[in-house]
């Protein structure tokens, strides 16, 4: 056997492929459940914008929270601002 | 085919989740073959395989046309994950490349399987760049424009790899059999 007809040979076995039939299933299965994943997470945010786009109480909390938290970034720069 | 693979991208980027059924039965062997071959572990192949589908999948929006083929753009997911996998793996020493033997008939000695396995051995000690590239260019059989793209490379460098690795695995073999 020629040194040609072994590399050749070697090629030809590296080339084959055993795989489980049900791989592109099992791949699908992966996919289903990430986008059954992805779609709860949209379902939670629409849920959150739902809710406070119907709820006046809800809309003015989040203003509140919006403000404190820019008043304590107001606050923070100031001190750092006074300390130098 | 090229158009009718943009059409089965633009279905699942729409939403249509089967339509990417197609693209992973097109690509299946290939893509198993380019992991066993890069890894030389079989038994991860699959599970590396199913990593790439699904990454392709979640970031399909980042494919762009343009810029590459399908095919191009999933080989070099694959080889990446390929890459990552193997360092994982315990290095090769070269104590377990094969011996140099006497000038016998390797068939006297060796089961064409021992002898095929110790060829694989040899191309799991190449450098990572001419292993993939010599993967992708003798195994795959890919243009060597495909493999510099894969593999972010001039055409030159790519070509210069996979001599430099079949110059390896030709001496490998003078070795192993002195001359068969």
């Amino acid at each position: 056997m020629s040194r040609q007809e072994v590399y050749d040979a070697w090629r030809e076995r590296s080339r084959q492929v055993d795989m489980a039939e049900s791989f592109a299933d099992q791949v699908m299965n992966h996919v289903y459940e990430y986008q059954k994943d992805r779609s709860k997470q949209f379902l939670r945010f629409r849920w959150l914008v739902d809710v406070v786009s119907e709820h006046p109480l809800a809309q003015a909390s989040l203003v509140v929270i919006g403000t404190v938290t820019g008043l304590i970034r107001v606050a923070f720069v100031i001190c750092m601002f006074l300390r130098t | 085919m090229a158009v009718e693979e943009t059409d089965v991208i633009h279905q699942v980027l729409r939403g249509n989740v089967d339509s990417f059924r197609v693209l992973v039965e097109r690509y299946q062997r290939p893509i198993i073959r380019i992991i066993k071959n890069i890894t030389n572990d079989g038994n991860i192949a699959e599970d590396i395989a199913q990593d790439v589908f699904l990454t392709a999948y979640k970031k399909l929006t980042a494919f762009d046309p343009a810029r590459s083929n399908f095919s191009t753009w999933l080989f070099t997911i694959t080889r990446n994950k390929s890459l990552n996998a193997l360092k994982k793996k315990r290095p090769v020493s070269m104590s377990q490349l094969p011996d140099k033997t006497d000038g016998r008939d390797p068939y006297s000695d060796l089961s064409e399987k021992e002898f095929f396995d110790k060829l694989d051995r040899i191309l799991l000690t190449l450098p990572d760049r001419q292993k993939t590239a010599f993967v992708l260019a003798e195994l795959e059989e890919l243009s060597h424009a495909q493999i510099a793209q894969i593999e972010g490379a001039r055409i030159g460098t790519i070509k210069s790899r996979v001599s430099r690795a079949k110059e390896k695995l030709r001496a490998a073999l003078e070795s192993l059999d002195g001359d068969i």
